[in-house]
């Protein structure tokens, strides 16, 4: 057999980069280890050309030894397109560090300070037995030293928060005496504080570690000897599977989860092949073999409640396949849990360029299910941007295997994740009504259009201030600004000042839109929203919600405001936020004040290629009203 | 290859990848005199490296007596000998 390292350079040499990437994650997955760190590390750097990493910078508050984790981590990092910058606080420093505005903390300018204090550091007697304090002595001592930490740093930078909790010990102190008055409600109850901490601070998130140790073996992972001798306070052979849980939060950190999972039917949602065995002889009931299929049916199902798409690609009979989604009696998913269908006898990868444009979704935001190695090979060589999920050798493992690929991770849902397969089944429904949703989409397809969405500088600060003065029929709120004032604004880390510029198959249109925008109190304010007449129509107005969307996302914005004011000549700007999904939150004297939450909206338009320069998204001024 | 050999190699590519060494540069001499790198935080993260590598657990008195590669051969071809009587 081949080296699997040769093999990959290969497929790297040869251009194969989906192939390529699956290879690496085979490899890594098979055994995460030290060796194998620079080899995965250097692939995945090579590839990122036509891939390419999101940067986050994460720095570690912490009372014990991380450093043996990061290199895993840092891999796990990469394998998700995210390059990890990283750095670690003192020991058990946390706290001045947190307060001090000069300390290495916010010098390092993180995008996510993640706090990991043990237990054993802060309440030895909780974990080595003793007596047992009060309990609200232990919350304030626990869950008090933490929170504190938390509104340290919330005040002084925007970066996401991640909390791990502490974990109950391996070893009960009281036998099973304690058992009958709840051995660890103490540890349980700091927990629950911690929680509620976490829960009342904008952008801050908990790492259930206490999950963790539970379902990797309390007794497994501790090793005594690591943590009296260097603070490390799990063994060496589980440091993979602990950095792993760590790097489940950076895809949805960083927004690179996937917004629609694809699938196939046969031998994937349930067993046997429809078109072969007859819709009688598939297996979904409850009895095994049916019952893992079933098994993944209710995983995608609960995909859907996180407010992920279901999309079928499926080789076979429409008809058919259509009658069993309809109407066979053991499946739980239906059509209408399917907001985009193609069952048909074309191949899958041009089935899923069609559902990307269909769902308005980019490439790279699809995954792809199926059982047969052939498809997501011929997927991976043709769409190295799909994210191909690896089907086990076992049917009855891929439940698990969908729940833990962390393309779908989400830490929050607003209300539009949990209607959003309602509103693309009605969307679908109207372009099939209209018939005509097709002939519209290739006009904009034939634009070729490519929005440039960059901060206001010396440069183009005269032509945004001309925008706000020329611009009366798609103008949000037809603010007049002075070059002065913009000027003044550009400065200002609380605000986002850009342009979009449009260039298209016909020539350069030159910047021809601007958003004015306040990030405050995790909102992002949208002040001024404006597009020259040269290009309404066109769906830019999409692409720099898009835009916004994406920033607020790197920013911690949960919401997007806007105020729409009626002037005699911008009627054509009125329907712009409702068309978005917004909802008009207040109303006064004809000025509608709009809002919709942040996160996981609508991406740009298929047809539109946007560009958000890197200054926009870097910012760390997340919420500079603190 | 002996068994010594064949772990020397592998300790040696641990070794590597820890300081962050091209492989040729680590010997069977090396150790923290020969490697600046080599501090007491990156002796434990190439204790850790190594546990994880032999899928072995080194008590606190050998972490100490892991001053060179020769030694952490020799120490690890006698832990496998001893699993394996």
């Amino acid at each position: 057999m081949t080296d699997p390292r040769v093999q990959i350079d290969e497929q790297i040499a040869a251009g194969r980069y989906g192939e390529a990437s699956a290879a690496l994650e085979a490899l890594w997955r098979e055994k995460p280890s030290m060796l194998s760190v620079s080899f995965v590390e250097s692939r995945v750097r090579r590839m990122a050309d036509r891939v390419p990493l999101t940067a986050c910078r994460m720095f570690f508050l912490r009372s014990f030894t991380v450093e043996p984790l990061l290199p895993f981590f840092k891999t796990e990092a990469l394998l998700a397109g995210i390059d990890v910058t990283a750095e670690c606080g003192q020991f058990g420093a946390y706290t001045q560090e947190s307060m001090d505005p000069e300390s290495a903390l916010y010098r390092f300018r993180p995008d996510v300070v993640f706090l990991a204090v043990h237990l054993r550091s802060v309440a030895p007697e909780l974990w080595e037995g003793g007596e047992a304090p009060a309990r609200d002595e232990v919350i304030e001592r626990t869950a008090g030293a933490v929170r504190n930490c938390v509104e340290q740093v919330r005040q002084r930078c925007g970066a996401h928060i991640v909390i791990q909790n502490f974990d109950c010990p391996a070893d009960a102190p009281d036998g099973l005496l304690g058992d009958q008055s709840g051995a660890f409600h103490l540890v349980r109850a700091a927990n629950e504080a911690l929680k509620a901490a976490a829960q009342a601070t904008r952008g801050c998130y908990v790492l259930d570690y206490d999950r963790f140790t539970s379902t990797v073996g309390r007794g497994h992972l501790n090793d005594e000897r690591k943590w009296l001798t260097t603070r490390l306070p799990v063994r060496a052979e589980l440091i993979p599977a602990l950095a792993r849980e760590w790097a489940r939060f950076l895809r949805p950190l960083t927004g690179k989860t996937c917004k629609v999972l694809a699938t196939d039917l046969d031998n994937t949602l349930w067993r046997g092949v429809l078109g072969e065995d007859g819709a009688d002889r598939l297996q979904m009931d409850a009895e095994y073999p049916g019952a893992s299929y079933r098994a993944v049916q209710r995983a995608l199902k609960d995909l859907v409640r996180r407010g992920v798409i279901l999309a079928v690609v499926s080789k076979n009979n429409p008809d058919e396949a259509m009658a069993v989604l309809n109407h066979h009696p053991d499946m739980l998913l239906r059509s209408g849990d399917f907001s985009a269908l193609r069952i048909n006898w074309n191949d899958k990868p041009a089935n899923l360029r069609e559902i990307a444009r269909e769902l308005n979704v980019g490439l790279d935001s699809i995954a792809f299910l199926d059982d047969n190695p052939a498809e997501r090979t011929r997927v991976r060589a043709e769409l190295p941007e799909v994210k191909v999920i690896e089907w086990p050798g076992d049917a009855l493992d891929a439940p698990r295997t969908i729940r833990e690929c962390g393309l779908f991770e989400r830490l929050w849902l607003s209300a539009e994740d949990r209607e959003r397969q309602t509103l693309y089944a009605q969307q679908r429904e109207r372009a099939e009504l209209a018939g005509q949703a097709g002939s519209l989409e290739e006009f904009y397809f034939s634009l070729q259009q490519r929005v440039t969405f960059e901060p206001v500088n010396a440069r183009t600060l005269q032509r945004a201030a001309q925008l706000t003065q020329k611009t009366n029929q798609f103008n949000l709120t037809t603010r007049r600004c002075s070059e002065q004032e913009i000027a003044a604004l550009m400065d200002d880390p609380g605000w986002m000042m850009a342009t979009a510029s449009v260039v298209d198959r016909f020539g350069d249109n030159g910047i021809t839109g601007l958003v004015m925008a306040k990030f405050e109190d995790g909102a992002c304010r949208i002040e001024t929203f404006l597009l020259s007449c040269r290009v309404i129509g066109r769906t830019v107005e999409t692409a720099m919600l898009a835009a916004v969307e994406q920033i607020c996302a790197r920013r911690g914005a949960r919401e997007i405001r806007g105020w729409f004011i009626p002037t005699p000549k911008n009627a054509p700007a009125r329907g712009m936020y409702a068309a978005h999904g917004f909802e008009c939150i207040e109303e006064v004297e004809g000025r509608e004040l709009w809002s919709r939450a942040a996160a996981n909206g609508k991406a740009a338009p298929a047809w539109i290629q946007l560009t958000i320069e890197e200054k926009l998204l870097t910012s760390d001024q997340l919420f500079a009203s603190a | 290859m002996t068994s010594y050999s064949l772990v020397l190699e592998r300790v040696k590519a641990v070794v590597a990848e820890t300081f962050q060494l091209p492989v040729e540069e680590v010997s069977e001499a090396s150790s923290p005199d020969s490697i600046p790198a080599w501090d007491s935080l990156q002796h434990l993260m190439l204790v850790v490296g190594l546990e994880q590598e032999f899928a072995v657990e080194f008590s606190p008195e050998e972490v100490e007596e892991l001053a060179t590669v020769e030694l952490i051969a020799e120490l690890l071809v006698e832990k496998q000998e001893s699993r394996a009587a």
